[in-house]
């Protein structure tokens, strides 16, 4: 038997109490003295304290996933701090022509896209038979204020993402939701939007359009008893299907890192009188591997048909999904919100940090 | 940032309580990260010393003699602080402001063996997953302190095949873990 063999035998009867007392002596004290018994002894040690289970063993485990989901800036490149010289230098000259840009150009350049909204007061100047540069084009009216909140900033339109599908596959039947016959032409009309109501049914619509707030506890009117009924066209082109969200209900975005499993979705909703609150409810779970996610990460959005309003992301709900810490890397969400909506189309969807769409589902209201 | 929040700081990492240590991430890797990141560090650095941080705190937490006298965030920044000038072997220990940080941190030796620790467990943890199912699950049984009686029970081996597996398995694993690389760095 070689000495490898005759330590590993010394170290099995050790450890199954096979030695005698002499012999028990003799091995801790070889254990100290001889380098090559002592090198084997110590690892088996380490071995039986860094892969038993212990406390300490099971925090590093943890500490470990948590390392490999934190995803932390590359380290700077070491001429940056010149480079951010320049651009402290570098801004008053952005500034000043950037000031310049905006001094020459229209005071109501800033709205282009933001939606068409109808004058309540004035027909629309000109039929929508232009092309659809022509349709957004600055008017005098106010400028719609779709996304107001003290924590989110409405997003400039100009810098606003506009989600595009990657792909264009056939359009199929929602999830929950029911996609209604598309009429045979569509309407030229712009959609009309609803106003706000504030503190339950006291209306109080702004007096330069219309102002949609992003908090759930605040309901959406419909629109004012004074305004005629919606007429046929105007209620088909609430039902407008946006296919770029069809898209993506039929195909979800799929990360092996983000998952998002909906236990409850929103489903169809039939008003029976104007006013008829929807209890807007979805819930479910959010899988993250691999990264640390900050809080409000994800972000749900309420969308009406409009595509204006979805190319700037500014929907009529924007609310940060609080998320509850379910087991390692899953989190529950839901989302339970009153709302007051008229009868149209209504997209929800999911949003990463990242601008990236993980979820998107829609219903209606009927 | 409340005394109660260092309690449950504290509690999370005694807990290991994934919750908060995400929080804990969360809220004060990136202070860390910027900080080693301006010193000649990587982001790998980074998460390694803040982990070595967290892992100091629990040491000293799990003893019930650590009492935070600052907030939470600048205490283990000043540990990782302190753990990264050690790593880079730069004396300047004195200037980490935190008296009680000094005090742990003089003992220097626990820093060295601690950092050292912190590799094996990654090493033996990549070479034990490299195991066959049958192996690991063995040598689970046999560090944590169960007899061969008691692993021939639950793998439905007679004793003795079980007293010969453990050390079969054992044996295998250590060879892997003294012919790897990483292992010959850290013992030279």
């Amino acid at each position: 038997m070689g000495k490898k063999e005759d330590i590993d035998k010394r170290i099995q009867q050790f450890l199954e109490g096979e030695l005698n007392p002499e012999e028990r002596q003799r091995f801790e004290q070889d254990a100290e003295s001889d380098e090559e018994l002592s090198r084997e002894w110590t690892l088996h040690q380490d071995m039986e304290e860094l892969l038993g289970e212990s406390p300490e063993n099971a925090l590093r485990k943890s500490l470990q996933q948590l390392n490999a989901q934190a995803d932390l800036p590359p380290p700077s490149d070491p001429s940056s701090s010149s480079s951010r010289f320049l651009w402290l230098l570098l801004i008053p000259v952005l500034l000043l022509i950037g000031w310049l840009a905006l001094r020459d150009s229209s005071p109501d350049s800033q709205y282009k896209a933001l939606p068409p909204m109808e004058d309540n007061t004035a027909p629309p100047k000109q039929e929508n038979t232009n092309s659809p540069e022509q349709e957004e084009a600055p008017s005098t009216d106010p400028p719609i204020a779709n996304t107001p909140s003290d924590t989110d900033q409405p997003e400039d339109p100009d810098k606003a993402p506009v989600k595009k599908p990657k792909k264009d596959p056939p359009k199929k039947k929602s999830q929950q939701g029911t996609v209604v016959d598309k009429p045979s032409s569509p309407p030229k009309k712009p959609i009309k939007a609803p106003e706000i109501l504030k503190n339950g049914n006291t209306k109080e619509p702004p007096p330069q359009g219309l102002e949609l707030k992003e908090y759930a506890n605040v309901p959406i009117s419909p629109p004012p008893s004074s305004d005629p009924p919606p007429s046929e066209q105007l209620l088909a082109a609430a039902f407008e299907p946006i296919p770029e969200l069809d898209v993506m209900i039929d195909n979800p975005r799929r990360s092996d890192n983000i998952q998002i499993n909906p236990s409850t979705l929103q489903e169809d909703f039939v008003r029976e009188k104007p006013g008829d609150q929807l209890s807007f409810r979805f819930a479910g779970t959010i899988t993250a591997r691999n990264m640390i996610l900050p809080e409000g990460y994800f972000t749900l959005y309420l969308l009406s048909n409009d595509r204006t309003a979805f190319e700037a992301m500014q929907g009529l709900v924007k609310k940060p999904l609080t998320l509850n810490f379910v087991e390692t890397f899953t989190f529950r969400f839901n989302v339970q919100m009153p709302l007051s909506l008229t009868p149209g189309l209504y997209y929800y969807l999911i949003e990463d940090g990242e601008e990236n769409i993980w979820f998107v589902d829609k219903f209606t209201i009927k | 940032m409340s005394t109660n929040t260092n309690l449950r700081y504290l509690k999370g990492i005694i807990e290991n309580d994934f919750s908060v240590l995400q929080e804990i991430y969360r809220n004060s890797l990136p202070q860390v990260s910027k900080y080693i990141l301006q010193n000649s560090g990587t982001s790998d650095d980074a998460k390694d010393v803040f982990q070595e941080g967290i892992l100091a705190v629990f040491r000293r937490a799990a003893k019930g003699d650590l009492v935070l006298t600052t907030e939470f965030h600048y205490y283990i920044f000043a540990v990782c602080k302190k753990i990264w000038l050690k790593k880079l072997k730069k004396n300047r220990f004195q200037q980490v402001p935190l008296a009680q940080v000094e005090e742990y941190m003089m003992e220097e030796d626990h820093l060295e063996a601690n950092w050292v620790k912190s590799q094996k467990w990654a090493l033996f943890n990549q070479q034990f997953e490299k195991l066959s199912e049958e192996c690991r699950k063995v040598l689970k049984m046999m560090f944590g302190k169960q007899s061969s009686k008691e692993i021939a029970a639950q793998m439905g081996y007679s004793e003795d095949y079980a007293k010969r597996k453990k050390y079969k398995c054992k044996n295998r694993l250590a060879d892997m873990i003294k012919t790897s690389a990483d292992y010959q760095r850290l013992m030279s």
